[in-house]
């Protein structure tokens, strides 16, 4: 069984081991609207397609604290994604994952550390880009002030989709500040890196079964590819190797003590065999009931 | 003659409670608006007789992952049990000087009540749900009461004399002391402002994050 099969297998056992003991099920819903530029991510000098997506996800949480400091949380999410641009990218995606969070010492001001193996499966309508994958993320948290918060992430991950172009690997890290202006306003401040696989998208030319690229600079770079039709008109999607940036800022008030509104604006840029722009505006609302 | 002198000496052994004076305390802020969780107590210039002895118990809740009430004062040698009603364990703690102990995790009653010992502010708070804050009071007099909603509290069953009123509150940056002289009998008011720092507690909403770049 190759590693990224047997993560999968293991993130889904061990999260159907976490209800047998713990506290819980504690169920948080949430509805997500998202505006993407370049959906596709091709590069400028082609034809960039924006789109909206709404997603609609529960989540079940249960919770064994394992000793004075450390809590053990398994976690089961489903969502339905509706790309009501591009309805080849409709999805539907579940999650599991089992996170073991430890607390060096006592009170809000302590360091927390958490270890979190994660496996997803999602079917799109768009069949071939449906995928199974497996990640594992070190995640750390410290209170500087009453009203401020550092995270840290880093993560590793890999998806094995049913075409070769939307398979990959990643590794990934991000820093995230939360500022609670007041209790009910905070801000957050969002930056990211990733190293490792990236699906891009450039308009093909010729007739059907006899495709081929704009730039064959672009076939010469990324291999596998394949003829997509997904975006309404002629593409060819690549995979490739690119490292991303990210950045943004988001706006997260308090509807009471368990609902939460956002209004994020991130930034990406990859350099690939291009440079790839993508701007994602997001509105969610998560309740927790 | 004589039944007038029995009756005079049974007056001055009369106990000290049948001459005992009560003080209302009334806080405001700069705005006139009453504040409520604030503890008002009476510390005596001189030792006064049948001061109620400790021993007495009080409860803390751990309710929808909150401690209830949020202010508790005691007196010294009081013991503090904390129930926990959620469906989910708690970790209650506190460091602070005037009491250091932890509550393992559990749900339901907790196996031991703490017995407060030395006067002082204890901070209380779960390792778990950092939002959670209590305060309690540990007052080395028996008069002593909080303010409610309407920013009142009545300390009564109080001895004649003058006594040093202190009003403490989770926002003051420091207590309140003003000098009191209590009645043999009836009720004075004092009316204390305060000026409290602003309601500054960690968020419990949940955290809601937005989509990533894949």
């Amino acid at each position: 069984m190759s590693p990224p099969n047997l993560l999968r297998w293991a993130a889904f056992a061990l999260s159907l081991a976490a209800p047998l003991r713990a506290d819980g099920p504690y169920f948080t819903a949430a509805a997500t609207e998202t505006w993407q530029s370049n959906v596709n991510n091709a590069p400028p000098a082609d034809v960039t397609r924006s789109a909206w997506t709404t997603e609609l996800a529960g989540e079940a949480r249960w919770l064994e604290a394992l000793d004075f400091g450390t809590l053990l949380t398994g976690t089961l999410r489903a969502a339905a994604d509706d790309c009501t641009t591009f309805h080849g990218l409709d999805l539907v995606d579940l999650d599991a994952s089992l996170a073991v969070r430890h607390k060096f010492g006592l009170g809000a001001y302590a360091t927390a550390v958490s270890l979190a193996l994660a496996g997803s499966a999602a079917q799109y309508d768009d069949t071939e880009r449906s995928f199974a994958s497996a990640a594992l993320a070190l995640r750390a948290t410290q209170r500087l002030t009453d009203a401020l918060q550092v995270e840290g992430t880093v993560e590793a991950g890999a998806d094995a989709a049913r075409n070769p172009v939307f398979s990959g690997s990643r590794a990934e890290a991000g820093l995230t500040l939360n500022w609670d202006v007041t209790e009910t306003w905070r801000v957050k401040l969002i930056g990211g890196w990733r190293d490792g696989d990236v699906v891009t998208t450039y308009a093909a030319l010729g007739t059907p079964g006899n495709w081929y690229p704009e730039d064959p600079g672009a076939y010469a770079y990324a291999r596998p590819w394949k003829y997509v039709p997904t975006y309404g008109a002629p593409y060819l999607a690549y995979r490739l190797r690119g490292r991303t940036l990210s950045w943004g800022a988001a706006l997260a008030p308090a509807l009471g003590e368990h609902t939460t509104l956002l209004l994020q604006v991130l930034r990406a840029e990859t350099q690939g065999y291009d440079l790839y722009f993508n701007t994602l505006v997001t509105a969610s609302v998560a309740h927790e009931f | 003659m004589n039944s007038k002198l029995w009756f005079l000496a049974a007056l001055l052994c009369a106990p000290a409670a049948a001459r005992a004076g009560s003080v209302r305390v009334v806080t405001r802020d700069p705005a006139n608006q009453p504040v409520p969780d604030a503890v008002a107590s009476l510390a005596p210039d001189q030792p006064v007789a049948a001061a109620p002895a400790a021993g007495s118990q009080v409860e803390i809740v751990q309710a929808d992952e909150e401690f209830v009430p949020y202010v508790t004062p005691v007196r010294v040698g009081t013991k503090v049990s904390f129930p926990n009603r959620d469906k989910v364990k708690h970790h209650v703690y506190s460091v602070s000087p005037a009491k250091r102990f932890e509550i393992p995790l559990y749900i339901g009653d907790a196996k031991e009540a703490v017995v407060f010992d030395k006067p002082g502010i204890v901070t209380l708070g779960c390792n778990i749900h950092d939002w959670m804050v209590a305060y309690v009071v540990v007052l080395d007099t028996p008069f002593f009461a909080k303010t409610g909603a309407d920013g009142g509290a009545l300390v009564s069953a109080v001895p004649p004399g003058h006594y040093r009123l202190t009003v403490w509150h989770p926002r003051l940056k420091v207590p309140v002391v003003q000098d009191v002289t209590v009645a043999d009998t009836g009720q004075g008011t004092q009316v204390v402002m305060v000026t409290l720092r602003p309601d500054r507690r960690i968020r419990r909403a949940p955290d809601a994050s937005g989509s990533g770049y894949r």
